[in-house]
């Protein structure tokens, strides 16, 4: 055994484990859990029923009319309903137990009488405006289940078919504005003429749920990403990315979508989004203590959810002023049977909609509709739960703020990541701080340098990956978005004003950009401008920045670990992409083959060795920190270099010194 | 063993999963030399069990696909050094610095400090403490120490060798 192993071993057996080690462990993996709530079972039914009716078996039934609180009235089907919508008319739902056998019932808003309409067999989503009800339909078997899609228009009172509006391709969800019908299909989002029943057109592309609000058709478009379609052009005139958006509705003049299931990162919840329906800007963030559907109109906005048990529902009311829950929400019972079983495992989701001063929510396991007017809601028991998270207060018990005469520091919550926050002297980020005063060099010098696009006052937060392979500083503990109130807390007041995606490092990032609370809005205007500006700036390799900054071809760029010679306007020198990020220095030409050099950004040095062993240490400036005694060691000539917006260059900083080193650098080493 | 395959707070997921015996098994041949091995990296006793068990936590949520590696053991290092890593820490310890408000317990408060190995491990980087447990305790070659540090075997090797230095010279010394 060697001399060092028994002095380490000496060390090490001062501790010991403490007892019951295994149950502490147990327990602290059992608190992670508590805040993953949804399985990615449950996200796939969610998936399933939100696209097709799912697979139900009919235990049949009694003839007993479920029970249910005061107020509350139960709607029998004979079939277990899925989508629902509602005017002031009816309630209109497709209730069945298969694709081809499901049909649209109409439910009565004046007598709560439920008719099924046999001749919409087929029945797949339905929707309702224009003065009309609307429903897609899938009629007969095909090699995509869906033989005939069409369209079907309604009469809003009788229920009788008016039009049968054939479509090119399976349907997915429908929509209803600005004089025209919406249908996501697979062969893009075709609109239809409200009145003359015409097929107008397709919008190219992938779309699902639809919602229509401030002058704009939205729909979901890939897996993150929301388009903001313009109703007369049919054109996508903007995309918002979001975190993996599962509902969305319009309500309160704004979008809102949700997550089902967590954000895609390991322990992150559901997050509620709002969109501006102007631009599609991101309002805000609230984390969701569970994820369901959303139900929004003119008169509101509601999160349903069933409780663990299955038994009843959670009505959770949305203040649409601040997107937080306006209460800890309230327990719908639903009856006390089940007719219909979702040969799924885990539960099934409620769907609703609001109108003529109820809530109408569906119950696939009894096959009812339940009918909740508002002003009864608040005779409903009180959830036990808490919709919202405690932690939502803007940084008062997750994140952390320390103030001194130095300056504020700022510690968002564990998981929680900053991964770059280009304030360029104003705020520096490491790890999950970001302060006023230097934390020292950033660690992550992946990002692209904005120094110059951006105005002061104004700072980049880049704080959701988005897709590509997951960067080394990605631990997979990293949760994410950050949320807006994280940032009201700072003093001076940060409120994120955007979010936009772009690509850097081979990766998509979404980009919250973060301005002062008090800025002007013709401030955030100019950033947006800039922010748009971001991906369209070219580079041309050599070229010199109206900041000073060099670029560099993409083919000198190295892997991490290594470091490749670079010559920009005669000059040589290496660059070495370090574990933290990219450096430059100059490079003597008669540097013996036996060296190599690293740097260490955990220690901030520079480490030279030679056949493996340690030859010479410099700091982070360059300066000699330990050589071989009697060597004359210059310094050594470093500067950081940032990888360029467009994920293909490098940038230089304008300080960097190229060319040989001194004569002299090896001494008599 | 028997003992905790029926914990008596009634964790509910603890014996459940498939293959938890063999993670019973994997945590109770491993966690003690962890522990130590955190221990001398961290100089806190404290901070060592946190790491030992944030990173049986993520093994053990993973397990299924952990327990069939060649190395499970592996994955736990590199695991747990990673977390010792992570930023999180790195920017609490800088956020001490510069605020001079809640100033870095001394490393290895615990133990006497007039063990002079133990005040050349506390003058030791984080890193070369690292590298110098993975070498020279716990026995990895420096392409293993290497991938559970993220940076090249001779980095580790550079770092190993000033540890071993530090620890030799303090050997030299008389005790106080």
């Amino acid at each position: 055994m060697s001399d060092v192993r028994r002095m380490l071993e000496r060390v090490s057996e001062r501790v010991s484990a403490a007892p019951r080690g295994l149950e502490r462990v147990a327990h602290r993996k059992a608190r992670r859990q508590r805040n993953r709530r949804i399985s990615a079972a449950a996200l796939a039914i969610t998936v399933s029923i939100a696209g097709t009716a799912g697979v139900v078996i009919a235990f049949g039934g009694s003839s007993r009319p479920p029970a249910g609180p005061a107020g509350v009235v139960s709607i029998r089907l004979d079939g277990p309903p899925q989508p629902i919508v509602a005017d002031d008319l009816a309630a209109w739902t497709v209730a069945g137990t298969s694709d081809t056998d499901n049909v649209l019932w109409r439910i009565d808003a004046t007598t709560n009488e439920a008719v099924p309409l046999e001749n919409t067999r087929g029945a797949q989503w339905p929707a309702v405006g224009e003065g009309f009800a609307w429903v897609t339909l899938c009629q007969g078997p095909s090699a995509d289940g869906c033989g005939r899609p069409a369209v079907l228009k309604l009469d809003p009172v009788t229920g009788e078919t008016l039009a049968t509006i054939p479509l090119s391709a399976y349907p997915w969800q429908i929509g209803v504005g600005f004089g025209a019908v919406w249908v996501s299909t697979a062969d893009g989002l075709t609109r239809i003429d409200a009145g003359s029943g015409e097929v107008l057109g397709s919008v190219p592309g992938q779309f699902n749920l639809l919602a229509m609000a401030g002058g704009s058709v939205w729909a979901f478009t890939g897996p993150r990403a929301i388009a903001r379609i313009d109703p007369s052009s049919g054109e996508v005139v903007g995309t918002t990315s979001v975190p993996d958006p599962c509902v969305m509705v319009a309500a309160a003049g704004s979008i809102w979508t949700a997550t089902c299931g967590g954000t895609g990162a390991d322990e992150s919840g559901d997050v509620l989004t709002r969109l501006n329906a102007e631009d599609g800007s991101v309002i805000g963030r609230t984390e969701l203590d569970h994820w369901g559907h959303l139900i929004g109109s003119d008169e509101g906005l509601w999160l349903i959810h069933p409780t663990d048990d299955g038994r009843s529902d959670v009505i959770v009311p949305i203040d649409v002023a601040t997107g937080e829950p306006g209460g800890p929400g309230y327990v719908l019972p639903l009856p006390d049977e089940v007719r219909f079983f979702v040969r799924m495992f885990g539960q099934w989701t409620p769907f609703g909609a609001a109108s003529a001063g109820s809530l109408w929510i569906t119950d696939l396991g009894t096959g009812t509709v339940l009918r909740v007017p508002l002003d009864e809601l608040g005779s409903l028991q009180p959830s036990p739960t808490a919709s919202s998270s405690p932690s939502s207060s803007p940084g008062t018990e997750e994140g952390r703020l320390h103030e001194s005469p130095l300056g504020w520091i700022a510690e968002v919550p564990a998981g929680w990541h900053v991964l770059d926050f280009s304030g360029f002297g104003r705020v520096s980020v490491q790890g999950t701080s970001f302060s006023n005063v230097p934390l020292g060099p950033t660690e992550d010098g992946m990002h692209p340098d904005l120094s110059e696009l951006f105005p002061d006052g104004a700072a980049l937060i880049v704080s959701h990956r988005e897709g590509g392979p997951a960067p080394d500083y990605l631990s997979d503990d990293s949760t994410f978005p950050l949320r807006w109130e994280d940032f009201r807390a700072i003093p001076g007041g940060l409120v994120v004003g955007s979010v936009q995606s772009f690509r850097a490092n081979g990766s998509e990032f979404t980009v919250e950009l973060a301005v002062r609370a008090d800025a002007p809005e013709s401030l955030m205007q100019d950033i947006r401008a800039i922010f748009d500006s971001i991906r369209p700036i070219p580079l041309t390799a050599g070229e010199t920045l109206a900041n000073g900054y060099v670029v560099l071809d993409a083919a000198t760029i190295p892997k991490v670990g290594s470091g490749s010679v670079v010559e920009v306007a005669g000059m040589s020198f290496m660059l070495i992409h370090a574990p933290g990020g990219y450096y430059a220095l100059g490079l003597p030409d008669d540097v013996p083959a036996s060296f190599e050099f690293y740097f260490d950004a955990h220690e901030q040095q520079v480490i030279w060795t030679q056949e493996g062993e340690l030859f010479a240490r410099y700091s982070w400036d360059g300066t000699v920190v330990e050589g071989p005694p009697g060597a004359r060691l210059a310094a050594l000539p470093i500067h950081p270099v940032v990888r360029a917006w467009d994920g293909q260059h490098l940038l230089l900083h304008p300080g960097t010194q190229y060319g040989p080193l001194p004569s002299g650098t090896w001494g008599d080493s | 063993m028997d003992r905790m395959k029926e914990p008596a707070t009634g964790v509910s997921d603890l014996p459940t999963a498939p293959n938890a015996g063999d993670f019973e098994m994997f945590f109770e041949a491993e966690h003690e030399r962890l522990l130590r091995a955190l221990f001398v990296v961290t100089g806190s006793a404290e901070e060592a069990d946190d790491l030992m068990q944030d990173a049986f936590v993520a093994v053990w949520e993973r397990w299924d696909r952990v327990g069939t590696m060649q190395d499970p053991t592996g994955y736990l290092y590199r695991v747990a050094m990673n977390r010792f890593r992570s930023k999180l820490r790195a920017a609490k310890t800088a956020a001490r610095r510069v605020m001079r408000a809640d100033p870095q317990p001394d490393l290895f408060q615990a133990v006497e400090d007039r063990d002079l190995v133990v005040r050349a491990l506390a003058a030791l980087s984080d890193r070369q403490r690292a590298a110098l447990v993975l070498i020279d305790l716990l026995d990895f070659d420096s392409e293993a120490a290497a991938h559970v540090l993220g940076i090249k075997p001779s980095t580790v090797r550079a770092l190993a060798s000033q540890g071993r230095t530090a620890l030799r010279k303090s050997a030299e010394q008389p005790d106080e």
